[in-house]
């Protein structure tokens, strides 16, 4: 185990994939900095450009990415009140307080020191995990894959807070788009419409790039004007007393990086429930709840070391059985693909030094990020300052021709135009694009698995509920169903007794 | 039942993947049964799951209890922009990608970032020519030079 630590440490040292982790991190700091881009975004318009890269330097290049990600967006929440990703939001509350204080140092130094701190946490703990997590997916043959691909797009349509149904139609639509194309159990194509550039299917990169890079620009253009507004605000002192703030606060650290570790290994719930369960957390635990929201800089703390840890354990799903454990996974998907690492339980045995590689480059990014960011405050906030209308055609323009040299087909920009403008409306309409993507990547595999089981009991479903890791999973798959809706009920029921009982009174 | 709650579009969207739905179903009729299997049943769910949506949209008791508890926040999808905003905005993209198919990647590039700053940015035709000059070249330098791709050159000087 510990040979695989060092390979995958050792195989990061080497310069090219030291430089292209570095790259990767700054590409994440600006992506992050920018409200309405984000780590999707940032790695969608990445995904072709590693086309020619060996997985491994594919592999630090994006763990750089994300890596550089957060600490990104938590420059611009602290500095303008304006997040640069949805997880930031959380650091908002109390962060942007602190710099109006004229604590903007102190808050920084102690959001990159979180940050830092955050991110060694989440990577201890997934390199913990792994070892049994590989144990465990040895366990599944293809009726629990089926049962597991099943489970995983009912998790993350579920956790499309409040619009579940939108979450179950995206999945059914997405689903539906991954049928498209050469059949392997059957052999024929189908519902290709005649056109040869669908035999392959539907090209999952391209529909990436467009469903977040171009959606998101086709949004941030109709929005306009600048980014955010004024940066007159920064005023930046005392970083090195907010970098010790977060060791003096270890508890709060520890809460938020553990929380952050166990929200972000289950798919589909991601960072910003992450970051704001840790927020929360830390008010309740905290002797002065009160002074939050007016600038307590464990309200910075606490967010800050969820959200990188979350990044590391999003992995375990995403890898040991190729469920996104959000959107940047979900392209992060896109890019194992087009590398030849179909994430799944063989990826765990065959693949654990590339697996290593990338833990260590998402922990080194982290901590990298951190202090480079510190030093590039000022030129990232003023990156908002941007017109979103000179931004928007550069990102179009990059991402077309970024889909086109996957495999030097136009097709593939006409696509990634389709799914921008698909992408967008789905904002528009209000359905989760996240679901949609994940039963593009797990249709395939959904339909497979089904096959093969169907093969194994000759036609009959009974081997559903023969099995013990499938009647697990039917009844996680169940209360997964279920739990929204009572859940629901109940909030209902107990808002019409308060109400009662407030009538009574 | 008494009202639907969104307006015209959220009710041409349900008819439109509704309509989408039933044509795969159709089209997955001709193929074998172990091809059509997989294909014909999340057909099946997808119009269940437009059936439930359309009767959650309706202004009944019991329709709003279905609302709410299945999709409570994507009752009223909210309408920010205008709709010609968002219509100009998505056809900037289809222009884009058509431009991209006919002129061929060097050129589109260099058209679509000029007459977006120019006529969406409303810069002024220097600034609009230099950044348009500047994207172009920075797309050719990575591209054909480092990546060493061979750009698309359009169907009109016969690229393929």
């Amino acid at each position: 185990m510990l040979d695989l630590w060092l390979s995958g440490f050792e195989g990061l040292l080497q310069a090219r994939e030291l430089l292209f982790l570095t790259a990767g991190m700054m590409m994440g700091l600006f992506f992050g900095a920018i409200p309405g881009l984000g780590g999707a975004t940032a790695l969608a318009l990445l995904v072709p450009f590693t086309y020619g890269l060996d997985p491994f330097t594919a592999l630090a290049l994006a763990g750089g990415v994300m890596g550089g990600v957060p600490m990104g967006g938590s420059i611009t929440a602290i500095l303008l009140n304006a997040p640069g990703t949805a997880p930031s939001a959380a650091t908002c509350l109390d962060g942007h307080p602190l710099a109006r204080q004229g604590k903007a140092g102190l808050a920084l130094g102690a959001a990159a020191s979180a940050n830092a701190v955050g991110g060694i946490i989440g990577t201890i703990s997934i390199l913990a995990i792994l070892p049994l997590a590989k144990n465990i997916v040895l366990l599944f043959g293809p009726p629990e894959l089926f049962l597991l691909a099943v489970l995983g797009l009912v998790i993350v349509a579920t956790a499309s807070r409040g619009k579940m149904l939108h979450g179950l139609i995206s999945g059914a639509f997405g689903l539906m788009i991954s049928f498209v194309g050469y059949n392997d159990v059957t052999g024929v194509q189908r519902f290709t419409m005649g056109i040869p550039y669908l035999w392959d299917g539907v090209r999952l990169v391209p529909a990436l790039i467009g469903l977040f890079a171009v959606a998101e620009m086709i949004h941030l253009s109709i929005r306009g004007g600048p980014i955010a507004s004024d940066t007159e605000a920064i005023r930046i002192t005392s970083m090195t007393s907010g970098l010790f703030e977060t060791f003096r606060r270890w508890r709060t650290v520890i809460r938020g990086s553990l929380i952050g570790t166990v929200v972000g290994a289950i798919p589909g719930v991601g960072g910003t429930v992450a970051s704001f369960l840790s927020y929360s957390m830390t008010v309740n635990a905290s002797k002065d709840p009160d002074s939050f929201g007016k600038g307590n800089i464990e309200g910075v703390i606490a967010p800050e070391a969820a959200i990188n840890a979350k990044d590391c354990s999003c992995l375990i799903p995403t890898l040991a059985f190729g469920i996104p454990g959000g959107a940047e996974m979900a392209v992060f998907l896109g890019l194992l693909v087009l590398h030849g690492l179909q994430p799944g339980p063989l990826m765990l045995i065959d693949h654990q030094v590339e697996i290593y590689g990338l833990i260590w480059a998402l922990t080194a990014s982290c901590v990298l990020a951190s202090f480079i960011g510190l030093l590039l405050v000022r030129p990232l906030a003023k990156l908002t300052l941007l017109d979103a209308h000179v931004l928007v055609p550069v990102v179009i323009a990059v991402a077309l021709v970024g889909s086109y040299a996957i495999d030097r087909t136009i097709e593939n920009s006409i696509l990634t135009a389709a799914f921008g403008i698909l992408g967008y409306l789905m904002i528009r309409f209000d359905y989760p694009r996240l679901t949609l993507i994940v039963a593009l990547i797990l249709g395939s595999t959904a339909e497979r698995n089904f096959n093969q089981s169907m093969m194994m009991s000759n036609g009959s479903l009974n081997i559903y509920f023969t099995r013990t890791v499938c009647v697990c999973l039917l009844a996680i798959l169940a209360a997964v169903l279920l739990f929204p809706i009572l859940w629901g009920s109940n909030r209902r029921r107990s808002a019409i007794l308060a109400r009662e009982a407030a009538a009574v009174k | 039942m008494k009202r639907f709650s969104g307006d015209w579009t959220d009710a041409a969207l349900l008819a439109c993947l509704s309509a989408f739905t039933l044509t795969f179903l159709v089209a997955a009729r001709h193929y074998a049964a172990e091809a059509r299997v997989f294909p014909v049943a999340v057909s099946c769910l997808m119009l269940s799951l437009l059936a439930l949506e359309f009767i959650s949209r309706q202004e009944s008791d019991w329709s709003r209890s279905l609302r709410k508890r299945l999709n409570p926040a994507s009752a009223s999808a909210a309408e920010p922009y205008p709709r010609v905003r968002q219509l100009t905005a998505m056809m900037w993209v289809a222009a884009g990608a058509i431009l991209f198919w006919v002129a061929g990647i060097l050129l589109a590039v260099a058209l679509y970032v000029l007459a977006s700053m120019r006529f969406r940015a409303r810069r002024s035709y220097a600034a609009s020519l230099a950044v348009s000059a500047g994207v172009t070249l920075s797309t050719w330098v990575l591209f054909s030079v480092i990546l060493k791709i061979d750009l698309y050159r359009g169907i009109l000087v016969g690229g393929s």
